[in-house]
């Protein structure tokens, strides 16, 4: 016996290990990983309409929906096998009575696990929120959460990670493998914060949730958000031929080689806004020509492809970097917040804020930025509340890229910028009649393994289609 | 004369006689009988001649002495009359120097003796007028009259329909085929070597009942897909295990991916078919029984040639040519140019060339007439049809291999050598093999009861550039599928690459690249050294007991090497990139086997008592770079990115089993087996499994002493096994594995695959029943077995739901049952005393499958995918049936056609099943003296494959279906007219469609009906024509035998219901590697010469 035990000893990996090195593939998984990639390329910048699609796989951004046996299963397996996963590892061996029994540790795990839980959620609806990851744990038939649920849960889950890293010391941390913030608690303090924002800003318009949401935003507004670029929550890469060092899109968008959609070049045009340069490669004439999204096959032999941009280095080159969230991001939402009177705040100084945050970050010239922010209409807010909130979803629309999922959420949560509902015949109407998908459907590997949660789930939310509407997506 | 001095004191008999043979050489030759044996004397000479003792001895007993030739003395008692001596020579035809072990009998006697080691015979009779009888397994008895003769020399001949009457079963241990209760059919070594395949397994196909194999056109050493009664373990290993001379040999399965890869060949290629004595096919659990759970599936016994014991040294030398082309390849349309719609691309980009996006890569454009348009390369080009491009792409096949054996020996040792050199040359024009074999076997017996045999093979191959397959990147022949048929191979040729070497294609797909870029620039060699060795030491310890030991050893240096030159418009591998990998792999069996039998009257038995140790030892070193610095230099060094990893896995099984068989007379027989293994790689307190077989056979036509004409033989048999099965090293733990990465701290990662902490073993209960008739004096033999087979338990990964964050988990769980009936049928219908001769085997069998459970309540088990389909195991249906979406169709079956005129996706259902309803094969063989003509009809009814080539064909609008409508299209009277009704009213459907839209419709709603294809074929798999020299001519040359034949393997089809492709196009040889196509090679027809020489 004790022979065959050596035998089967393996000596390729070990059964323990410092839960510390798993935190840190869970954070590179989170910005890095299939869940994310597949998650922001394909759907969410084509449904965000940056990119579209221009060749035989264009079928998603015509409004498909039969992927569950791929594009949608890699997008929900990614954030599962991937950053849940090893985050659950990690909350298994710090949490209360494990093995690397460490509070610290376990809040900022926690933050990683929310942060994925739910951006997968605003892209299925319900999912196993509570229950997911937990195989270990032997639960191999987890049940799904409701939208709501897992919101505020998330919520609840943020102010307690908070709590704890207000008074926690950095060498109780992750000192040697924090890919994100290199263990400064400060930074992860205004981050997890600044997620909760983002969180009660997408559930405010519920009409049951509104005063439950609005209390939340000025709980996060009475505490230090994101305000600098250098508090962004960033995946930064390199001009490296080592591919972990690469921009994880860069080699994607060989495949997938998307085009400009012309909604997003034809509005910053439209805004003259300085990122038109950022975002998008001029063609062989020096023009920014977009493709509009979703065309139908008689019409998009009418396009020369050639003639049509695409994407900047800035967005799918080797060493673009991926912002998860930033600091203009925050100062936009609270523009928003301001403009809808949660605060005190002036509105438009909020604003004026995260437009120049947003320019900085990409490196505009300051005197460029000096220049839109004092002559430009649209770097003011103007005309009606609802314009003026316009102006404000507008800008979170281009100051989250390259997280196309937060363009996707806002169009979703706020009807900003407005998607137009396609006709043919020159558009393919595909299966929602044209009208901009607002969720993906289930795996088949789900559907087909834990069917009866799956079932559940749909109880809760309404038929598997890519038209059912999330909980918090109410307005219009 | 020499003179003998002896002297014993109260000695039996035969002990006299040996003594006296000892020391003078004379032997002594009497009945057990007729001479009183324990009869005690005494002798005291000194220096006497032959003729005094036998004087002496003559007084002290009651026997007569007679003096013959050779130093031979007849004993027999006094007063008997004397008999008469009879001797001579048996030979065959194929053993012209003699046929030893021959039994020669007088008829109406139990009196016989064999014949020596060179056919000769010396038998006393008891008067001149007797009739002996000659029998040897294998040929057909004669008797002859003496008639006053005293020499008879005998040819016999050989007894095709007998040849399976001794076969070698289980453990090596060789059985009258009369005693067997399970089913068992043995090829010999003329019938593998008749029409010679690179991987003698092949040459199986469609003779054995209820074996189905499938070649992988996959380039020169592809894999075969070998499956024996149906797939028996969902997700696992289900080929046979092979074992060779005793020794097991991992014979795992090859092929590439959904997404590509290459096929790198299995180990059954590693066979060489000159070495091989002969291969028995044990078909059920009970009887692979004793080898446990590896013998699940069957099993397929090997047994090489051994030397044989003549004067001098024989040498033989056979060498064998074959060429190769393409069986079956595509129908191309031939007359519409690259575009779509009708229209060629519109140019742009400097200089000018067609669009090279979708849909303008597609063949959807004008009709070619002459008219002159800008090529792909931007140059003014006249459109005219192109040929098949399969054509003038590959080249044709060759293979050249030739054997030397020596074999000798004497009575005490033999020994054979062989060497063998193979080359061939596939059809994709830089796809090589060359191999060579080096083979030694010795025998040897060590005094009277040691028995000492050995073997040592090495075998040294090496492969250049395996093809690339499915959707790989580099599968050219998807590229050749899917290229416009205006555009010509020539200038595809002329033009790979641009000055700065980017490779330069008509199209911006990575899918799709130019072929001969790849043939230059993407290239893989690897190289094998397998070496294989056995010593087995027998002792024949008593009359009745036996021990042997055995240990065998087969290990594995394999090396490979597949890199790209930069130029490839990708970024992930665009600047060059290279993998090597090196891995040693290494088996090690040992085991004794302790043999007692002894004979009661009616009553025998032979009870074995067996252990077996095995030891796997697995260890690999990978690694990879990618942006090559330095231009054609594949060194590691010389890349910019690279990376490294290795694997090392260990497993040991203990195993101790016992064998028992019991004979009633020479009609009831009952085998038993038990088996109990210790595996390393299960939880220690699960880590025992026992299993057992009974095997009973019943002669009737003995028993009954039914004396019918028609009925030679009769026999009735039934078998019970049930085996287990345990797993894979390190898969009863979690790990933590650490990434390879260069990042400032360590990433750890838990794999997907959760461990299952209380696994045990797998089981397969089996049962057979079946008959054996040998009928009109063995002019038919048939052989009827029906079987069922279920698996429980199964270790298998299963799938989990991705939200629990883990993708499988090992477990033990799904029931699968097999059942199933074949039939063998042997007949000489012709056979006429001038030496005509008319032979047929006749294969058929039928198996079916049922998923009876799986895991939970999830309710399929996704076994392969493809675009748009997934094969699957779902309870209450048979493995393997493939769901894609259907057309949307009304209750009549009709599709219902949209108001545009197009076909819509309708249900996600069951459309096919992977599985055959039967196969058969015929097999006929003419002779006539020396000429003999045979030839194979190999038959698969039903069985359906899905084929990617087919839809990719008609996406790109290449294949010759997609022409119609297009005529019409542009004629403006009309298009294409999808069959249907229309959703609208209900009547057949009248709206032409813009034939470019047929096919994508169907491709873009995923929409799979068209790419399920019939895979039922009748081929003619073998041709031979063979010819022996007479060996009248021979006569005065040192050669003694000459034969040469002709051979065609896989010559064409009587009947296909595939479009385009062969049914056998698969990938892969996995268990469901034969329901998918997906653009491999096409599958070829060869034509050879083989001579074999016999000095």
């Amino acid at each position: 016996d004790d022979e065959f035990e050596k035998t089967n000893t393996n000596p390729n990996a070990v059964t323990k290990i410092d839960p510390e090195y798993l935190f840190a593939n869970a954070c590179l998984q989170t910005m890095r990983g299939n869940g994310n990639k597949y998650l922001q390329f394909p759907f969410a910048t084509q449904y965000a309409h940056i990119y579209s699609g221009q060749n035989n796989s264009m079928f998603i951004d015509r409004y498909y929906d039969n992927f569950t046996s791929h594009e949608y299963r890699d997008v929900f397996e990614g954030f599962y096998y991937g950053p849940i996963r090893h985050v659950q590892e990690v909350l298994r061996l710090t949490k209360p009575g494990g093995d690397y029994e460490n509070p610290v540790r376990y809040a900022m795990a926690r933050i990683i696990a929310v942060m994925n839980l739910v951006q997968l959620s605003d892209a299925f609806g319900s999912i196993p929120y509570r229950d997911g990851g937990l195989g270990q744990e032997g639960n191999l038939y987890p049940e799904y959460d409701s939208v709501e649920t897992i919101y505020k849960d998330a919520l609840d889950e943020l102010k307690n990670a908070i709590t704890v890293l207000n008074t926690a010391s950095s060498a109780d941390g992750f000192p040697g493998a924090d890919p994100i913030f290199s263990n400064n608690l400060e930074n992860w303090r205004r981050f997890a914060n600044s997620l909760r924002l983002r969180y009660a800003m997408r559930i405010r318009f519920v009409t049951e949730e509104k005063s439950y949401a609005e209390n939340i935003i000025k709980e996060c507004l009475a505490a230090p958000l994101i305000e600098e670029n250098s508090q962004n929550v960033v995946n930064e890469n390199q001009d490296s031929d080592i591919g972990e060092f690469q921009n994880p899109v860069y080699s994607h968008y060989d495949y997938w080689k998307w085009k400009m959609s012309a909604f997003f070049v034809d509005r910053l045009k439209l805004l003259n806004d300085p990122r038109l340069e950022v975002f998008v490669k001029p063609n062989t004439a020096g023009e920014f020509v977009g493709l509009p999204n979703g065309l139908s096959n008689s019409a998009l032999p009418d396009w020369d492809l050639n003639t049509v941009s695409s994407p900047a280095d800035n967005l799918v080159g080797k060493a673009a970097p991926f912002y998860f969230m930033s600091a203009a991001e925050i100062w936009l939402l609270r523009a928003e917040a301001a403009l809808a009177g949660i605060s005190q705040e002036n509105a438009n100084q909020l604003y004026q804020t995260g437009i120049r945050k947003s320019l900085e970050q990409w490196q505009v010239d300051e005197t460029i930025i000096d220049t839109y922010l004092a002559e430009n209409t649209n770097s003011t807010l103007n005309g009606s509340t609802e314009h003026r909130f316009e102006q404000v979803c507008t800008q979170v629309w281009i100051s989250v890229l390259p997280n196309a999922m937060e363009g996707w959420n806002t169009i979703r949560r706020t009807g900003y910028p407005k998607i137009q509902q396609r006709e043919a015949p020159d558009f393919d109407l595909g299966i929602t009649n044209g009208n901009l998908p607002v969720r993906l459907r289930y795996p088949s590997s789900e559907v087909n393994i834990n069917h009866s949660n799956y079932l559940k789930a749909l109880e809760m939310q309404g038929e598997d289609l890519i038209t059912t509407k999330l909980w918090w997506d109410v307005k219009n | 004369q020499e003179k003998i001095s002896l002297k014993v004191e109260n000695m039996n008999l035969e002990n006299v006689f040996k003594t006296i043979h000892e020391k003078s050489g004379y032997r002594f030759f009497y009945s057990d009988d007729l001479v009183d044996l324990e009869k005690i004397i005494s002798l005291d000479v000194a220096e006497a001649g032959i003729e005094q003792l036998i004087e002496i001895l003559k007084t002290k007993t009651n026997l007569s002495f007679r003096m013959m030739e050779d130093q031979l003395i007849v004993v027999s008692p006094v007063g008997e009359k004397h008999g008469v001596m009879i001797k001579g020579r048996v030979t065959s035809a194929r053993e012209p120097q003699g046929l030893p072990g021959v039994n020669v009998v007088i008829k109406g006697t139990a009196k016989g003796v064999t014949t020596g080691m060179d056919g000769t015979y010396s038998i006393e009779v008891p008067e001149e007028a007797v009739v002996l009888s000659f029998s040897f397994i294998g040929f057909q008895p004669q008797e002859i009259a003496a008639n006053g003769q005293r020499e008879l020399n005998v040819v016999l001949v050989e007894d095709i329909q007998s040849i399976d009457e001794v076969v070698v079963t289980a453990l090596s241990i060789e059985r009258d085929k009369n005693s067997l209760g399970y089913s068992i059919t043995q090829v010999g070594s003329d019938e593998i070597n008749r029409a010679k395949e690179n991987n003698p397994v092949n040459s199986l196909a469609g003779k054995v009942s209820g074996l189905q194999i499938t070649k992988s056109p996959t380039g020169v050493d592809g894999s075969s897909r070998v499956v024996l009664r149906g797939v028996a373990s969902m997700l696992g290993n289900n080929r046979p295990l092979f074992v060779i001379d005793g020794i097991p040999m991992d014979a795992g399965f090859g092929g590439g991916g959904r997404w590509g890869g290459k096929d790198s060949g299995d180990a059954l290629a590693d066979l060489n078919p000159e070495d091989i004595e002969s291969m028995s096919v044990l078909k059920g659990a009970g009887a692979a029984a004793a080898y446990g759970s590896r013998g699940a599936n069957g099993v397929i016994l090997i047994t090489t040639k051994k030397g044989k014991n003549k004067r001098g040294i024989g040498i033989s030398f056979s060498s064998g040519y074959t060429v190769e082309k393409p069986m079956v390849t595509p129908d191309f349309q031939n007359e519409y140019t690259q575009g779509a719609f009708g229209y060629y691309p519109s140019l742009s980009g400097n200089p000018p060339k067609p669009l090279a996006d979708y849909p303008w890569i597609w063949s959807y454009g004008e009709k070619m007439e002459g008219q002159t348009l800008v090529n792909w390369l931007g140059q003014e080009e006249q459109m005219v049809p192109q040929a098949n491009p399969y054509d003038a792409f590959f080249r044709t096949g060759s293979s050249f291999t030739n054997t030397v054996a020596f074999d000798g020996g004497t009575d005490r040792t033999t020994f054979r050598a062989s060497i063998t050199h193979q080359d061939s040359k596939g059809i994709m024009p830089n796809n090589d093999l060359s191999k060579q074999t080096f083979n030694l076997r010795g025998f040897s017996k060590l005094g009277e009861k040691v028995e000492f045999d050995s073997k040592l093979t090495y075998i040294h191959s090496s492969v250049e550039n395996r093809p690339y397959l499915a959707e790989d990147g580099s599968n050219v022949v998807q590229s050749l599928a899917i290229m416009p048929r205006n555009i010509t191979l020539e200038s595809l040729k002329q033009n790979t690459a641009d000055a700065e070497g980017n490779m330069l294609k008509w199209n911006t797909d990575n899918t799709f690249a130019n072929p001969y870029w790849i043939l230059q620039n993407k290239l893989n060699e690897d190289e094998k050294n397998r070496f294989q060795g056995m010593f087995s030491v027998k002792w024949n310890a008593t009359e009745h007991f036996h021990l042997m030991v055995r240990s065998g050893l087969d290990y594995t240096n394999s090396s490979s090497k597949d890199y790209e030159n930069p130029g490839r418009p990708s970024i992930a591998t665009g600047q060059g990139s290279i993998s090597k990998g090196m891995g040693n792999s290494m088996e090690w069996n040992s085991d004794f086997l302790g043999t007692y039998d002894k004979r009661f009257n009616d009553f025998s038995l032979n009870l074995s008592l067996g252990g077996n140790y095995r030891y796997n030892k697995y260890n690999s070193i990978s690694q990879w770079g990618s942006v090559m610095r330095v231009p054609e230099m594949y060194n590691i060094s010389n890349y910019r990115n690279y990376g490294t990893s290795e694997w090392f896995s260990k497993k040991q099984v203990y195993s101790l089993y016992a064998l028992g068989q019991f004979a009633f007379q020479n009609y009831l027989y009952l085998d038993v087996t038990a088996r109990n293994d210790w595996s390393s790689t299960l939880p220690l307190e699960n880590n025992s499994y026992f299993y057992h077989s009974e095997n009973l056979s019943f002669l009737f036509s003995e028993a009954f002493k039914l004396n019918w004409e028609w009925l030679t033989t009769g026999k009735l048999r039934a078998s019970f096994a049930k085996v287990g099965n345990d797993t894979g090293a390190y898969e009863i733990a979690q790990y933590y594995s650490l990434s390879q990465t260069q990042t400032d701290y360590p990433l750890a990662s838990i794999g997907g695959q959760l461990p299952h902490f209380d696994l045990k073993p797998e089981e397969t209960s089996s049962w057979e029943v079946g008959t054996n008739l040998a009928m009109f004096k063995n002019r038919l033999a048939v052989d009827f077995t029906y079987y069922y087979s279920i698996s429980d338990n199964q270790i298998m990964n299963v799938d989990l739901t991705p939200s629990s964050g883990y993708s499988s988990r090992k477990m033990n769980a799904g029931k699968l049952q097999n059942r199933g009936v074949e039939v063998q049928l042997n007949a000489t219908p012709v056979e006429t005393p001038g030496g005509f001769s008319w032979d047929v085997i006749l294969t058929w069998s039928k198996n079916r499958s049922e998923v009876m459970e799986l895991y939970g309540d999830m309710e399929f088990l996704p076994l392969a995918e493809e675009f748009h389909m997934s094969i699957q195991a779902r309870p209450g249906e048979p493995y393997g049936v493939i769901y894609t979406t259907d057309y949307k169709r009304d209750s009549f079956g009709h599709k219902l056609i949209d108001k545009n005129g197009f076909a819509q996706a309708g249900e996600w259902k069951a459309m096919g099943n992977i599985n055959p309803d039967w196969m058969g094969g015929i097999n006929n063989q003419f002779s006539y003296k020396n000429l003999s003509l045979s030839f194979l009809v190999d038959i698969q009814k039903g069985g359906d494959i899905y084929s990617w080539g087919k839809a990719y064909m008609g996406l790109f609008g290449t294949s010759a279906e997609t022409l119609e409508g297009r005529a019409e299209w542009a004629a403006g009277t009309g298009g294409f007219i999808e069959e249907g009704r229309s959703e609208s009213n209900g009547q057949p459907n009248t709206i032409p469609i813009e034939p470019t839209l047929r096919w994508y419709n169907i491709y873009n709603k995923q929409i799979g009906t068209e790419w399920i294809q019939d895979a039922t074929n009748v081929r003619l798999r073998e041709l031979v024509l063979s010819y022996n020299m007479p060996s009248r001519l021979l006569a005065k040359l040192p050669i003694d035998d000459v034969n040469l034949s002709l051979v065609g393997r896989n010559l064409f089809f009587l009947y296909r219901a595939m479009d385009h492709f062969d049914p056998e196009s698969g990938y892969n040889s996995g268990n469901t590697g034969n329901g998918i196509e997906h653009l491999s090679l096409p599958s070829t027809s060869s034509y050879g010469v083989n001579l074999k020489i016999n000095f």
